[in-house]
C-alpha cells in the first residue's frame, strides 16, 4: 500500500483527487493539509508516506521554498508539484528545487495515476500540458550561463568606433545620439565583458572575436 | 484667530464684572431659584432672574436662560428698573454675540443706548452705555470692521472718563482701543494707549494686569519685537506663579500663557523641545478647563510643534484628532489646518494617496470655511441693515410724536429726519461698497490660493496618477489573476477530475460523442483561463522576478516561430522592488507588441544591465525602423504609455531607429534604493 499526502488549500481540488483515487486499492490518502505549516506537521506524523502532492500556491508559505524544505527533510519522498499556472519559469524552479514532477491541477485520473507511477519508478514526470517552451527551459538548466555575451547592434557600432580611437563625444555626433546614451551603451558593454575601462574592453572584445 | 478670541475674552470678563461685581465666579443656583419662586415682581426677583438667566446661558449653554431674561426685562420695564433692564439686555446681547447672532446682538446693545433714563443716578446710565459701546466695538472687531469698532471703543472711553474712573474698567477700555489700533496697523497709537495703563498697574486686579500684558505681547508680536515678547512673557509668568487669581482665571491664564510660551519657543527660538513642553502644559490646562475649542487649539499647537521638531509620528495622531474633532464640532479652521499639515507630512513620507486625500479634505474645508465666512459676512450685513431700518423706524416714530406736540418745529424735524435717512443711506452704501470690496479681495485671495493648490496638485498629479496606475491597476490585476486561479481554476480542475472519475465508473460514457466533446471543451476552457490569468499577472514575475519572467516571455514568443527573442541580463541576481519589476515588464511587453505589430522584424534582443543604482534596458530589433518624429497614431499611442511609465520610473527613454536596419530602444533608470 502506497501512502499519499495532499497539501492543497482548495478543498474542492483535494476532494476531486480523493474521488479519483478512492477506487485504487494500492493507493491510500492518509491525510491532507490546507497550509504549508500543517503539511510539515502531517509529514512528520507519517514517516512512511511515499508520495506527496504539493500545491505550490499556498496561503501561508511560498510553495517553491516549501518544496525545497521538504526535499531536505525527506530525501526519498516523491514530490509532485500541483500548479494552476503553466509557466516555464515556475515549473523549472520547482524541478530545480527538488520536485520529481508536476501536474496541472486540471489533470484527469489517468494522468494522475501515471504521474504517481512514474515518479515512484524514479522518473521525472512533466504534465501533458508542458509545452515546448517548458522543455526548452528545462534543457537550458544545465547549459553554462557564462556563455559569450551578445552585443547589440548599437554596441557593436560603438565598439568599432571606439576601436578606431574616437572619443565618446565624437561617437555621439557621428551617430546623432547624446553623449549620455553613448556612455550607457559603453557602460553596459564594460559590465557584460566584466572589465573596467575602454582599453580593457577593446582587448577583451578582440579576444572573443567581437571586433570587426 | 487668536486676536479675535482674546478680544472676545476681554469682553466676557467685562460682562462678568457687571453681573457679579464681587467674588462670585460660581453662583448659588438653588438660592437664586428660591428667590425667583418666592418673590413677585420686585427688583430683587429681577436681579435673581437676570443672574440665573445669564449664568445658565454663559456657563451651562442652557437656552432656558433666555426665557428668564425675557421675564426679567418685562418685569424690569414695568417696574421702571433701569439697571434691571440693562442687565437683562447685556446678558442677552452677550449670549447673542457668543452665538454669532449679530442681528440680535447689535439690536440688544442699541436698545441699551436707546433706553430712556429717568432716575437721578446718571452714573448707572453712563456705565451701561459704556458697556454697550464696548461690546458693540467687539462685534465690529469680530467682523473685521476695525474703524467702526474703534469709534465705539472711543465712545466707551469717553463715557468711562465721565465717571469716577475705576482703573480696572479703564484698563479694559484702553486695551480694547489698543487692540483696534493694532488691527488697523496703527502701532504707535496702540502703544500710546498701552502706555496709559502703565501708571495704573499697581492698582489693578491681576487678571487685568494679565490682559494688559497679553495685549502688549500681541503688539510686540506684530512688531516682531523679540525683546518685548520676552518681557511680556516674563511678566505673565510672574503673574501666574505669584498673583491671586480666581480658580477659573488660574486655568484661563495658565492656558493662554503656556500657549504663548510654546509659540514663542517654536516660532522665535526654534527650541522645539521647550515648545512641546509648553504646549503639553497648555493642553493639560485646556483639558482641566473642559473647553473644547481651547483643547482643540492646544492640540493643534502641540501637533505643530511636534511636526516642526520633525517628530511626525507624534504629530500625525494629534493632527488626525484635531481634524476629526474639528470636523465633528464645526471648528472648520482647525480641521483645515490639520488636514493641510497631514497632507504635507504624508507627502514627505511618500504616502501620496493619503497626502492627496488630506489635501482634498483641506481644500473642501477651505471652501466651506470661505462659504461660512461669506455667510457670516452676509449675516452681519443683514444685521446692520435691519438695525438701521429699525433705527429709521424709531426716528420716524419719534418724528410723528413730535409732530403732534410741536408743529412749529415740523420743518426742522423733517430736515433732521431726512438728513438722518440720507446719512443712513450713505452709510449703508459705503458699507455695501466696503463689503463688496472685501468680498472681491477675498475672492481674489481665494483664487490665488486655489491656483497655488492646483499647481501643487498638478505637480503631484502625474506621479500620483502613475502611482495609482501601478499600485491600483497592478494590484487589481494580480488580485484578479489570483482569484481566477484559486476560484474558477479550482472549480474547473475539480469538474475535470470528477468527469474523469465518472468516465471510469460508467465506461459506456466514453462512446458518447457529446460526453467526449464536453470533456474536451472543459479542457480548453481551463487552458483559456490559465492564459487570461497569465496575461493579467504572470506568476513567475511575482514569484521569481524580472529576469525569469523575461526568459519565459522570450521562450514563449520564440516558440511561436515568428520572432526569435533573445534575452540576457547582467547584475540582476538581486531582485528589484516589485513595482519597478512590474513596470519594466509592462514596458517590455508593450515594446515587443509594437515590434510584432509594426516592425516586421525577425529577431529581438532584450538586455538588462544593472550596476549599483544604474539600470539600463535595451530592446533592439532588426525591423524596418520608423521615423521617431512622425510615428503613426497607433504607434505613438503605445509610445505614450511607455513614456509615462518610464517617466514614473524617473528614467530616460531614447529611441534610435534606422530605416531598414532596426530600432534600438534604450531606457536608463536611476534606482531609488540600490540595496533593495
Amino acid at each position: 500500500m502506497i501512502k499519499l499526502i495532499i497539501i492543497d488549500d482548495h478543498p474542492l481540488v483535494a476532494d476531486g483527487i480523493a474521488t479519483m483515487l478512492k477506487d485504487e486499492s494500492y493507493l491510500q490518502i492518509v491525510a491532507s493539509a490546507k497550509t504549508g505549516r500543517q503539511g510539515l506537521a502531517i509529514l512528520s506524523e507519517y514517516p512512511d508516506c511515499e508520495v506527496i502532492l504539493l500545491d505550490i500556491n499556498l496561503p501561508d508559505t511560498d510553495g517553491l521554498q516549501l518544496c525545497e524544505q521538504i526535499r531536505q527533510l525527506y530525501p526519498n519522498l516523491k514530490i509532485i508539484g500541483l500548479t494552476s499556472v503553466n509557466e516555464a519559469g515556475i515549473i523549472s524552479q520547482m524541478i530545480r528545487r527538488g520536485a520529481n514532477g508536476y501536474l496541472l491541477k486540471d489533470m484527469e485520473k489517468e494522468e494522475l495515476l501515471h504521474a504517481i507511477n512514474r515518479v515512484l519508478d524514479g522518473h521525472v514526470y512533466l504534465s501533458k500540458g508542458a509545452n515546448e517552451k517548458i522543455l526548452q527551459q528545462l534543457r537550458e538548466l544545465d547549459i553554462n550561463p557564462h556563455q559569450v555575451p551578445m552585443l547589440t547592434r548599437r554596441e557593436k557600432e560603438i565598439l568599432s568606433l571606439l576601436d578606431q580611437g574616437l572619443s565618446s563625444q565624437e561617437i555621439a555626433s557621428r551617430l546623432s545620439l547624446s553623449i549620455h546614451t553613448i556612455d550607457t551603451h559603453r557602460k553596459n558593454m564594460l559590465q557584460k565583458l566584466n572589465v573596467h575601462n575602454t582599453p580593457a574592453l577593446l582587448k577583451a572584445a578582440g579576444k572573443l572575436g567581437l571586433l570587426g | 484667530m487668536t486676536l479675535f478670541y482674546r478680544s472676545l475674552c476681554l469682553l466676557c470678563i467685562y460682562l462678568l464684572v457687571l453681573h457679579w461685581p464681587a467674588s462670585a465666579q460660581t453662583i448659588n443656583e438653588d438660592s437664586l431659584r428660591k428667590v425667583v419662586a418666592q418673590h413677585r415682581r420686585d427688583t430683587l426677583r429681577v436681579d435673581a432672574l437676570n443672574r440665573l438667566g445669564g449664568y445658565l446661558l454663559s456657563h451651562k449653554q442652557d437656552t432656558s436662560g433666555l426665557a428668564l431674561l425675557t421675564e426679567a426685562l418685562r418685569d424690569a420695564r414695568s417696574l421702571g428698573y433701569y439697571t434691571g433692564i440693562c442687565q437683562s439686555l447685556l446678558a442677552r446681547g452677550n449670549y447673542a454675540t457668543k452665538q454669532n447672532d449679530w442681528l440680535a446682538a447689535i439690536a440688544t446693545y442699541e436698545d441699551i443706548l436707546q433706553e430712556p433714563f429717568t432716575g437721578k443716578d446718571s452714573l448707572r446710565r453712563i456705565r451701561a452705555q459704556m458697556m454697550a459701546h464696548n461690546n458693540l466695538g467687539g462685534i465690529y472687531n469680530r467682523n473685521g470692521d476695525y474703524t467702526t469698532a474703534l469709534s465705539h471703543r472711543l465712545q466707551s472711553l469717553k463715557l468711562a472718563e465721565q465717571q469716577a474712573p475705576d482703573p480696572n474698567t479703564l484698563v479694559i477700555v484702553y486695551c480694547n482701543i489698543a487692540s483696534e489700533y493694532r488691527q488697523l496697523q496703527l502701532y504707535d497709537k496702540a502703544a500710546e494707549y498701552l502706555d496709559r495703563v502703565k501708571p495704573m498697574l499697581t492698582d489693578l486686579k491681576p487678571i487685568y494686569h494679565f490682559d494688559y500684558l497679553y495685549e502688549l505681547h500681541s503688539l510686540d508680536e506684530v512688531k516682531n519685537d523679540t525683546a518685548g515678547i520676552t518681557r511680556a512673557l516674563a511678566g505673565m509668568k510672574t503673574l501666574i506663579t505669584t498673583a491671586k487669581f480666581s480658580p477659573f482665571q488660574i486655568l484661563d491664564t495658565e492656558y493662554e500663557y503656556y500657549k504663548l510660551e510654546g509659540n514663542f519657543y517654536r516660532d522665535y527660538q526654534k527650541d522645539y523641545k521647550k515648545a512641546i513642553e509648553a504646549h503639553q502644559q497648555s493642553l493639560q490646562t485646556a483639558i482641566k478647563m473642559n473647553a473644547e475649542e481651547s483643547r482643540l487649539s492646544a492640540l493643534q499647537n502641540l501637533a505643530t510643534s511636534y511636526y516642526k521638531a520633525g517628530m511626525t509620528n507624534q504629530a500625525i495622531p494629534l493632527f488626525e484628532e484635531v481634524y476629526r474633532l474639528g470636523v465633528a464640532r464645526g471648528l472648520t479652521f482647525n480641521a483645515k489646518k490639520a488636514a493641510g499639515h497631514l497632507s504635507d507630512i504624508f507627502k514627505t513620507n511618500g504616502r501620496f494617496e493619503l497626502a492627496l486625500s488630506y489635501r482634498e479634505k483641506a481644500i473642501s474645508l477651505s471652501d466651506s470655511l470661505q462659504k461660512d465666512e461669506k455667510l457670516k459676512e452676509l449675516n452681519f450685513l443683514e444685521a446692520r441693515y435691519q438695525n438701521e431700518k429699525r433705527m429709521a423706524q424709531i426716528a420716524s416714530l419719534e418724528r410723528e410724536n413730535e409732530l403732534h406736540k410741536l408743529e412749529v418745529k415740523e420743518k426742522n424735524r423733517w430736515m433732521l429726519a431726512s438728513i438722518a435717512i440720507a446719512i443712513l443711506v450713505i452709510l449703508f452704501s459705503m458699507m455695501l461698497y466696503r463689503s463688496n470690496r472685501q468680498r472681491r479681495l477675498l475672492a481674489e485671495k481665494d483664487r490665488m490660493l486655489k491656483e497655488e493648490e492646483i499647481r501643487f496638485l498638478e505637480g503631484q498629479q502625474k506621479v500620483i496618477s502613475l502611482q495609482s496606475m501601478v499600485n491600483g491597476q497592478e494590484a487589481e490585476r494580480s488580485r484578479i489573476a489570483k482569484d481566477l486561479h484559486d476560484g474558477l481554476g479550482g472549480l474547473f480542475s475539480t469538474v475535470r477530475m470528477h468527469y474523469s472519475t465518472l468516465q471510469e465508473q460508467v465506461p459506456a460514457l466514453q462512446d458518447l460523442a457529446l460526453y467526449k466533446k464536453t470533456r474536451e471543451l472543459i479542457g480548453v476552457a481551463s487552458e483559456e483561463l490559465r492564459r487570461v490569468a497569465h496575461n493579467m499577472m504572470p506568476e513567475v514575475l511575482l514569484k521569481l522576478g524580472l529576469p525569469e519572467a523575461l526568459r519565459d516571455m522570450s521562450n514563449t514568443i520564440s516558440a511561436g516561430g515568428m520572432l526569435s527573442v533573445n534575452f540576457q541580463s547582467y547584475g540582476l541576481e538581486k531582485r528589484l522592488d516589485r513595482t519597478t519589476e512590474i513596470m519594466l515588464y509592462r514596458i517590455i511587453q508593450e515594446l515587443i507588441n509594437n515590434i510584432i505589430k509594426h516592425a516586421s522584424a525577425s529577431t529581438v534582443l532584450i538586455q538588462l544591465n544593472r550596476e549599483e543604482n544604474r539600470l539600463s534596458l535595451v530592446v533592439e530589433d532588426n525591423g524596418k525602423g520608423f521615423d521617431t518624429a512622425a510615428a503613426d497614431g497607433r504607434q505613438s499611442m503605445g509610445l505614450a504609455t511607455i513614456k509615462s511609465r518610464v517617466e514614473y520610473l524617473r528614467g530616460q527613454l531614447v529611441i534610435d531607429s534606422v530605416p531598414d536596419v532596426g530600432t534600438t530602444v534604450l531606457i536608463d533608470i536611476v534606482l531609488d534604493n540600490p540595496s533593495a
